[in-house]
């Protein structure tokens, strides 16, 4: 039982580390940054949300 | 396909159609025109959470009372502490935090996904039943009708009713997230969305239970088994509701409250995957020293310790990302809330994993400690960042500035005093309640008996007491200040950001 | 300048306290000056109070008669409550000296130094409660001290670091939380000695 649960455990882990390297090599920056903006321009009047924005 | 938002500086906004056959077209084009987002629940959810608030925490202040006064429950069991203290766990959880994650996160889901919620009248079914649930649920919990578990201490009717409108909330959550018109699943998403699945799947399997009448049933655990259940379900409750479902409320609202994306995208969504692994398995810590396996505890305690890191790595994110605001602070006094919560976010994520110690927590279990503790979540966690939350958030929903920045102001002391009070006064008691029944004399027995230390305690709970009823006047405060600014006013009307018509 | 930052600056923080911060951010005294005239000697207070009143008249939780500890005991517990403190301000200006880039507000070391023992004053001051040694009494005169400290904090910071009232407020309440996690610590490491074996003898 103990191996079982320690076989996925290693799994889990390998799936952590595989989606860190993902996040910190495979995508870019500006895909990073362009998602962080999303809060900032989610309505028609978006200026009132995003100081750079008009 | 990708939304395009023009620009306001870069050319005039696209003339919206407003005739029905050109608004029909537009919309089979792919735009958004005359399209709102359905708000008038979140305005809703809001409301209730602010009463549960009121109510849940009055209940609070009315137990810390029966622990200075044991005679004011007059006789009558529906006062009595046992019932009593059932209804403020329950209704502060379950009434204020389920509705102010409820509200928030249909508020959010929508806009980050610039698309109107799915299924809006299933959205409001949630919101009311839900209320409903809390409201009949409270009830029973006066009535004496109790599981025996905590945080799940309502029987099966209710058990089955919380499991329909969950259902319901994730179909529409989930179903707002398919017909995104962004590519990207915003950070917050993912908090939201993991609380949804995570409590459904700790909901389902604590309450397996057999009825026998329609306020008692059995639960299908037993003796051990069912305390790794109970406390795999209670510490998760803690962990994806209090925290995780809050910490999609910092990620949505602290961006927007402070005009500034996110410090660090790619941390949070590393702390987004690392604190949902390591948060599951802390449960064990709740039984160190009791008749579960050693490595079961000793599971719980390394994970409690890993996830200091992630939830850590959420508090740089939010003090970065606040630090650059600092200017709105003249004008806001919501953001102070939100900053102030922060502080008590890393207090609490790193006493928790400390009080998981097995070396610490053998004074510190079954002690007044491990309450300050969950008040220093609650009270400076939990329920500063929803006052942040929701004094931006009402005034935007309404359409009309706070009625009284000044009595905000003055709240955000009370909180911070009540706060730091509550927490001094359970240190105080809790360690020294640790110390009191551990001790030894020379001949190696206990040196006080549990009934003089307890009767001790008095004034460090008259403390508390105070300390609850200046964080209660604060959130009094808060209630007259939104109603107020709400007062003969509707929801206001908001709009997804325009797409290009292809 | 750095003269009027040693114990003689404490009368003045009573009564014009932010005069005293304000001298602080015109001047730049020296780190190690700080930490011999203002540091060492804050830091001595609280323990030889806690000496005395431990050893005159025992020490009591709550729960029946006084705890007269052996005076051996006494003397690690002081020695080791003095070693805490000088860590405790060291530490919480060296995160001030840290955080300082963020807000703006960098200076030099000793600068820092003095801010934390000015804003900590109150409460060390305040530990004339371990001379009734009670630890409600001392929750009771503590607690006052702390919210004096935390104003000193919150109104004292901005001034000598010479940033904004906003930016110091944000600063002010990272070093807060610095501080509770500092405060929880020092309860955690306490009772995890306790059950290790080092400190009263508890059934575990």
């Amino acid at each position: 039982m103990t191996w079982f649960i320690f076989a996925g455990d290693m799994l889990v882990m390998a799936f952590m580390a595989a989606l860190a390297v993902w996040v910190l090599w495979g995508g870019s920056k500006e895909a990073a940054d362009e998602a962080a903006r999303i809060p900032l321009k989610d309505e028609l009047d978006s200026s009132k949300d995003d100081p750079s924005d008009g | 396909m990708e939304a395009v938002s023009p620009s306001p500086s870069d050319a005039p906004p696209l003339p919206k159609p407003t005739g029905g056959k050109a608004v029909a077209a537009d919309r089979a084009a792919g735009g958004t025109a005359g399209e709102r987002y359905h708000d008038r629940v979140a305005s809703w959810l809001t409301a209730f959470a602010m009463a549960w608030s009121i109510i849940g925490m009055t209940a609070g202040v009315y137990v810390a009372a029966e622990l200075v006064w044991p005679t004011i429950d007059f006789g009558r069991e529906w006062l009595s502490y046992g019932r009593l203290r059932t209804l403020h766990t329950n209704a502060v959880i379950f009434g204020f935090g389920v509705s102010a994650l409820m509200g928030t996160a249909f508020y959010s889901v929508q806009r980050t996904c610039h698309v109107p919620l799915f299924a809006p009248r299933l959205a409001w079914f949630c919101a009311l039943a839900w209320q409903a649930g809390v409201l009949a649920g409270g009830i029973s919990l006066l009535a004496g009708w109790n599981g025996g578990k905590e945080y799940a201490e309502l029987e099966w009717p209710f058990d089955i009713a919380i499991t329909v409108v969950w259902v319901c909330f994730a179909i529409v959550f989930f179903g707002t997230i398919a017909k995104r018109r962004i590519k990207p699943i915003y950070v917050s998403n993912w908090f939201y969305g993991g609380l949804i699945i995570v409590i459904a799947m700790l909901h389902l399997v604590n309450s397996l239970a057999i009825p026998v009448t329609l306020s008692k049933s059995y639960s299908l655990f037993a003796g051990a088994q069912d305390a790794i259940v109970q406390w795999w379900y209670g510490h998760n409750a803690v962990g994806f509701l209090l925290t995780g479902g809050f910490l999609g409320m910092l990620y949505y609202f602290l961006p927007k409250h402070a005009g500034r994306p996110i410090w660090s995208y790619r941390l949070s969504i590393v702390a987004f995957w690392a604190f949902t692994y390591s948060y599951i398995w802390a449960g064990p810590h709740h039984l160190h020293y009791n008749a579960v396996p050693e490595w079961v505890q000793s599971l719980g305690m390394v994970m409690s310790l890993v996830l200091l890191a992630p939830s850590w790595a959420t508090l740089v994110n939010g003090v970065m990302t606040v630090a650059g605001a600092w200017e709105k602070l003249r004008t806001d006094p919501a953001l102070k809330f939100i900053v102030l919560s922060l502080a008590f976010y890393g207090l609490a994520t790193f006493e928790g994993p400390m009080m998981s110690i097995r070396s610490v927590n053998v004074v510190s279990h079954f002690t007044d400690w491990t309450i300050g503790h969950v008040h220093s979540g609650a009270l400076g966690w939990n329920a500063m960042i929803t006052f942040g939350a929701f004094y931006f958030l009402v005034p935007r929903l309404m359409g009309a500035s706070l009625h009284s920045v000044r009595l905000a102001n003055i709240h955000f002391w009370l909180a911070l005093a009540g706060t730091m009070l509550y927490i001094l006064a359970m240190w105080g008691a809790g360690v020294s309640q640790g110390l009191l029944w551990l001790s030894l004399d020379d001949i190696g027995e206990l040196s006080f008996s549990f009934k003089d230390i307890m009767a001790s305690m008095a004034p460090y709970y008259a403390l508390r007491l105070v300390a609850g009823l200046i964080f209660l006047s604060g959130a009094l405060l808060m209630a007259y200040n939104l109603a107020m600014t709400g007062k003969g006013r509707r929801t206001v009307a908001a709009s997804p950001p325009a797409t290009a018509a292809a | 300048m750095s003269d009027a930052l040693g114990l003689s600056a404490l009368p003045r923080l009573v009564t014009q306290p932010m005069a005293v911060f304000k001298a602080l951010s015109e001047s730049a005294p020296e780190g190690h000056r700080v930490f011999f005239q203002l540091i060492l000697p804050l830091s001595l207070i609280p323990p030889v109070l806690a000496y005395v009143g431990g050893s005159a008249f025992g020490w009591r939780l709550g729960g029946g008669e006084p705890l007269m500890m052996p005076a051996q005991s006494l003397t690690l517990i002081s020695l080791a409550y003095f070693f805490a403190m000088v860590f405790g301000l060291v530490s919480s200006a060296a995160v001030s000296a840290w955080m300082a880039a963020t807000y703006g507000a960098q200076r030099a070391f000793g600068t820092h130094l003095a801010l934390a023992g000015l804003v900590a004053a109150p409460v060390i001051l305040a530990s004339a409660a371990h001379l009734a040694p009670h630890v409600f009494i001392n929750m009771l005169v503590l607690i006052p001290a702390l919210i004096w400290s935390l104003y000193l904090l919150y109104r004292g910071l901005p001034e000598a670091l010479a940033i904004p009232p906003e930016r110091g407020m944000l600063m002010a309440t990272a070093l807060a939380g610095y501080l509770l996690v500092a405060i929880v610590s020092l309860l955690g490491i306490t009772v995890a000695l306790w059950s290790g074996g080092i400190g009263p003898a508890i059934g575990v």
